[in-house]
């Protein structure tokens, strides 16, 4: 221990010229600065604060319960009364009206497609019978052909 | 005359003379806050920046000091958090690990603008670089400011006991370098 301390030396760490004087005031720079700030912040969430505050307050007035009803309820029976809601009220009446219609002319759509699909079915018959009969005429036909082919033969057979 | 630290304390616990008592308390400890953190970090910028640092939290805390220590301690306490917090981040920023990080700061020595050109001093400085970063303030505290134990066992958390190792240990590794070069 005693041959470090002959080497102890305070002034082996250098500064520069006056700097205590600039370091202490860059910090008070600082510290008004973030005063600055805080109190800046400090203002923005009073004020936020207190705005939230009014809303919640005005909430409270519209939605809570006077005189054993609550506002937003009479405030409704007053909203049947006005023209607003008269208008709502017949434009309403109109589109049923207008669904009704509609209604019933689906209801002639559909009666004629019935009517429509019986008939196709009966066509579709017909021409079934119409096709069988052609087959077994064609099938005569080929038969009497086939048949003349045989008697010629044979008459030729003779000939020879 | 140093002013009383209760004094400081007293002035600054009111609004209107608050500014004052920190311009007493920057007048009394700004030497001892530099260099307690000029020995750690050894740079003079990184500890001019520490410093301001050190000296905007005493100015936020120091309505939360209960007095528990004195308030050096407390102040050197800071200083000594920050700089370990300092030489974490400048790791990490450079990418060193302990050992690459020591051999960093000893290059550092030799072109520092604002460090004796003493020989000696030099070597004494590097061998101090090279020790672990607890052991390095350990033995700054005890060898420059000759802090008690006591009082550091407050800054480090540390028992006196384990201080005392850690120092013996720091001198030994301290004197085999001075020796070898």
């Amino acid at each position: 221990m005693d041959n470090l301390e002959k080497y102890r030396d305070e002034n082996a760490f250098q500064l520069p010229n006056g700097y205590f004087e600039k370091m202490q005031d860059e910090v008070f720079q600082k510290i008004h600065y973030h005063q600055k700030i805080s109190r800046r912040n400090r203002f923005i969430i009073t004020f936020s604060s207190l705005a939230a505050s009014i809303l919640i307050f005005i909430g409270l007035f519209v939605f809570l319960p006077k005189n054993g009803q609550p506002v937003l309820v009479s405030s409704l029976d007053s909203v049947s009364e006005s023209k607003v809601f008269q208008q709502v009220n017949s434009e309403l009446n109109t589109n049923k009206e207008i669904v009704s219609e509609n209604e019933s002319m689906l209801s002639d759509d559909n009666k004629q497609i019935a009517a429509s699909e019986s008939v196709n079915s009966e066509t579709k018959n017909n021409s079934k019978d119409k096709v069988q009969q052609f087959n077994s005429l064609d099938y005569d036909i080929a038969e009497s052909y086939s048949e003349e082919l045989v008697y010629a033969d044979i008459a030729e057979l003779y000939s020879e | 005359m140093p002013v009383d630290d209760q004094y400081i304390l007293a002035l600054f616990s009111k609004e209107k003379t608050k500014e004052q008592a920190f311009k007493l308390l920057m007048d009394k400890y700004k030497e001892v806050i530099y260099f307690a953190i000029r020995r750690v970090v050894f740079s003079h910028e990184d500890a001019n920046d520490i410093t301001q640092n050190v000296l905007l939290k005493i100015w936020r805390y120091l309505d939360k000091f209960r007095g528990d220590s004195s308030l050096k301690t407390w102040i050197i306490k800071i200083c000594v958090n920050e700089s370990l917090t300092f030489i974490e981040k400048k790791k990490k920023m450079l990418n060193l690990f302990d050992d690459s990080y020591a051999d960093y700061m000893v290059t550092s020595v030799a072109e520092d603008k604002y460090f004796s050109a003493d020989k000696i001093q030099q070597l004494l400085q590097k061998a101090i670089m090279l020790l672990p970063e607890k052991q390095k303030i350990v033995f700054t505290l005890r060898y420059y400011d000759e802090m008690p134990y006591e009082e550091m066992s407050k800054v480090l958390n540390t028992s006196v006991g384990a201080l005392k190792a850690s120092y013996h240990f720091a001198v030994k590794k301290v004197e085999e370098f001075l020796a070898k070069h």
